[in-house]
């Protein structure tokens, strides 16, 4: 009895947090290269390497941890990939930036 | 007879031998007081360069090794070298380059010639200035006083870039992990902007800020508010 209840709430609210994931994600991994952009107003934007959860979002709250924060639903994509595809991301670009990829350069990437 | 095979390591780089060459001779030259800049340009962590398409007028940005960007990393150094004067072989006469600077780190660099030919053993420093980056809290100023202003950049908190949000105005303050950040408003309150799940978080006020800043606590803090959101 115990152990069904145990098995059950595993399935539902089990498996790591997204902070955990990253973190053992990103130990056993080199993050690729890239060049930071300066803008015309002096101030810089940074391209890293991002984690996107492609299928299930982090604010599914349905969705225990161990279904979105797994290989399959966790992609891999640099900071302009990322908000190429996630519209929540990309409003925290710069107007600059916003405005060049609207113009059609996504910076080579 | 499986060489074949293998995956082919080598990359072609987009700046020329002579281009690399010459930013090595320039950079391990300059005066002592740039001397956290004299080993930068080496083949780990300069990878490659490649056009600014912001800044263009043949400004180039670099491509660095991000695995090694935080063994080079000084926040406090943020400006552009001007005018390092370098010898034109093939126009005769000495050309200025410029290094831009962020950071601490190269991270971009502007040659103001055609040229692909120079005497590297013809390096002038003698006009060489340093040009900031001016103003960086420019619209924060009315809620700013110079000495808090002084105490951000010396920090290293400068690249305030301003994000327009629905919820309003915000200026970036500290990239967190994964594309969230958190940012200043118009009050200089901080917030930290995630972007999945999509919040703009209150985390202090800018009286708080300082103080946090007085006693180095400040971002650690943000760092544990910021990864409370993920359990």
């Amino acid at each position: 009895m115990g152990r069904g209840v145990g098995g059950f709430t595993k399935l539902f609210k089990g498996g790591p947090t997204f902070t955990q994931y990253k973190s053992v994600y990103w130990s056993s991994r080199v993050k690729p290269n890239y060049a930071p952009i300066r803008m015309s107003n002096g101030k810089v934007f940074k391209v890293h390497q991002e984690l996107h959860h492609r299928f299930i979002p982090q604010r599914a709250k349905w969705a225990p941890n161990w279904l979105k924060n797994n290989r399959f639903n966790l992609q891999e994509l640099n900071t302009i990939q990322h908000g190429l595809s996630d519209p929540y991301r990309y409003r925290f670009f710069p107007r600059e930036i916003k405005k060049m990829i609207e113009n059609g350069n996504t910076f080579g990437y | 007879m499986f060489n074949f095979f293998k995956k082919n390591n080598i990359t072609q780089r987009s700046i020329k031998d002579w281009e690399y060459n010459l930013l090595k001779d320039i950079v391990n030259n300059l005066p002592t007081r740039y001397s956290f800049l004299h080993n930068q340009i080496n083949n780990d962590f300069f990878i490659d360069s490649i056009d600014n398409e912001i800044l263009k007028d043949n400004w180039k940005r670099v491509i660095l090794n991000q695995n090694l960007y935080k063994n080079y990393q000084d926040k406090k150094f943020n400006y552009v070298i001007k005018d390092v004067r370098v010898f034109d072989l093939i126009n005769n006469s000495y050309t200025s380059v410029d290094i831009d600077i962020f950071e601490g780190i190269i991270i971009g660099y502007k040659i103001h010639s055609s040229s692909n030919s120079f005497d590297a053993n013809r390096i002038d420093y003698l006009r060489i200035k340093e040009v900031k980056y001016e103003n960086q809290y420019a619209e924060l100023n009315n809620v700013l006083s110079n000495y808090e202003i002084k105490l951000l950049e010396k920090k290293g908190y400068t690249n305030c870039y301003k994000i327009e949000l629905e919820e309003g105005e915000f200026y970036n303050f500290l990239e967190l992990e994964n594309g969230d950040l958190a940012a200043l408003d118009k009050k200089c309150d901080l917030y930290l902007l995630i972007h999945d799940p999509y919040t703009i978080t209150f985390f202090c006020t800018k009286e708080e800020i300082f103080e946090k800043i007085k006693y180095e606590t400040l971002e650690s803090e943000i760092l544990i508010r910021y990864q409370e959101n993920f359990n």
